[in-house]
């Protein structure tokens, strides 16, 4: 029965001219908006833990603090959950810091160092990093030794909103573009299965099942859901090479994505066109 | 055996076929015969079950097999089918395939005969006289040849009923006497024949049992 369906399908995929060409086309353009949707999230998602990797939350010590003390808090500090790391930068480190950044002018007219220690605190990955580093930031606060905390809270807030925005816009993108895909390739289908219909009312008439009836077109939506994954694949390498590359949009894109793109692209196809044909057979 | 029980169907512009019943026994040579728009189609689609009866039963019975239209369950419905042979005033080939394959595809729908389906389809086109046209497409076919193809499509899974709907009707008079003949020999083979036809004279050799129909009425049988 499989190979049946395999090779009534191949035929009809053959023979469908263009109701084939607009059930291709449509599939591929889907194809295409995903696999773009899909590389933009990723990039979207790497650029923001790459920024997010860059902030990090700064404890000011008392300037009487001892190093078992330190010791302790840094401990203490580590041990919280999603923090990464902990780096402590005494008073002389901070001096150094300070020169590099703006010159020994103002330390030496000082003639002393007014610089508190610190501790540089890095935070691991997180779902919600405004409320996890609010949180973390409120309780290292509140530890003895502590005199403030600071880190970018805001531009955290800005760099979250995007991640999110970004997120919701790319999910909405492909969410419409595959209804209205899936809507499209159905269509078509169902029209190249009424240029078909002699087949399925032979089969039905001479006792072959709907199972019988309905394999080919099932075969058929698989061929042109991996003929559009094929094509969207190459579309977008293409793109990337072409005319985007400069935009890393779709440069560099994985190996995996034209097998993914070809699965998806087999199974829309495969559910759109067993849908079509088993309402196109109901009641024959 | 088939038998028609008291069946009744309206087309929405109001033909159709009323309140018809009579059997058709096993090996018996039947013709329907009727103007165009009698019936006789409407009943073979209502025996086919390509349309239910609003009344009345359409009932087959073959070797121990017996089914009741009105109780018939979706999955009977292909062996249902394949307990009849059908075959089209226009034969109904398709054109993207060779004549072994059209026949193949029929006996592709029937698992349960002992010989593989290439097999069928070639004892099928040796029954009905083309074993030497396996390859050729049903356009290089003469009308003859095409309607035998039919033939054989519709006996390659052994029916022991054959319903053929004006199988003649559009072939010159040599050409519908082979046919005829074939038909006959089918017969006589144990396969029952319910021919619809608006040309009962062609059929005179074969001393059928005439079933006239008139405006969706039974007015002899």
């Amino acid at each position: 029965m499989i190979f049946f369906a395999l090779r009534e399908g191949w035929r009809n995929f053959r023979n469908l001219g263009i109701l084939g060409l607009l059930t291709l086309v449509s599939l591929a353009i889907t194809l295409i908006v995903i696999g773009i949707s899909a590389r933009g999230y990723f990039l979207v998602e790497e650029w923001t833990e790459d920024l997010l990797g860059k902030f990090e939350i700064e404890a000011f010590l008392d300037p009487r603090i001892d190093s078992s003390a330190v010791s302790h808090l840094q401990a203490d500090i580590y041990n919280l959950s999603e923090v990464q790391s902990v780096r402590f930068i005494s008073k002389a480190t901070a001096a150094e810091r300070f020169e590099r950044q703006f010159g020994g002018e103002l330390l030496n007219l000082l003639a002393y160092n007014p610089l508190p220690p610190s501790f540089v605190v890095t935070m691991a990955p997180s779902l919600d990093p405004t409320e996890t580093w609010s949180l973390t930031a409120n309780v290292i606060k509140t530890m003895k030794g502590v005199e403030d905390v600071v880190y970018q809270g805001e531009l955290l807030n800005q760099v979250q909103d995007f991640y999110r925005s970004a997120a919701k816009t790319l999910f909405i993108i492909v969410s419409l573009t595959l209804i209205l895909s899936f809507g499209f390739t159905i269509m078509t289908v169902y029209s190249a299965i009424r240029s078909r219909e002699d087949f399925i009312h032979i089969v039905l008439i001479c006792g072959g099942s709907r199972a019988m009836a309905r394999g080919p077109f099932v075969a058929m939506g698989m061929y042109y859901g991996i003929a559009g994954g094929l094509f969207a694949s190459a579309s977008l390498f293409g793109i990337g090479e072409i005319l985007l590359l400069g935009w890393g949009i779709v440069a560099d894109i994985p190996l995996y994505y034209p097998a993914g793109l070809v699965t998806i692209g087999a199974i829309v196809g495969m559910m759109g066109a067993g849908w079509a044909a088993g309402r196109r057979i109901r009641g024959m | 055996m088939i038998k028609i029980l008291n069946v009744s169907y309206h087309y929405p512009g109001g033909k159709g076929i009323m309140n018809i019943s009579f059997d058709l026994s096993n090996r018996e040579f039947a013709l329907l015969v009727g103007k165009t728009g009698a019936g006789k189609t409407t009943l073979f689609r209502l025996i086919s079950q390509e349309i239910r009866a609003e009344a009345g039963e359409v009932q087959l019975e073959w070797n121990d097999n017996r089914y009741l239209s009105g109780k018939l369950r979706y999955r009977d419905l292909p062996k249902w089918r394949r307990a009849l042979g059908i075959v089209y005033q226009d034969n109904r080939l398709l054109d993207d395939r060779t004549v072994l394959e059209n026949v193949k595809l029929a006996a592709m729908c029937d698992r349960s005969l002992t010989l593989n389906p290439k097999e069928r389809a070639l004892s099928a086109l040796g029954l009905v006289g083309l074993s030497h046209k396996p390859h050729s497409m049903p356009k290089e076919l003469s009308a003859g040849e095409a309607q035998r193809v039919a033939i054989a499509r519709a006996i390659v899974n052994e029916p022991f009923a054959l319903l053929a709907d004006e199988p003649v009707s559009h072939l010159d008079k040599e050409t519908s006497d082979e046919i005829i003949s074939l038909l006959m020999q089918l017969n006589n083979a144990g396969t029952a024949m319910l021919i619809a036809t608006h040309q009962p004279e062609r059929f005179e050799l074969c001393k059928p049992r005439v079933i006239r129909l008139e405006q969706g009425r039974v007015i002899e049988k």
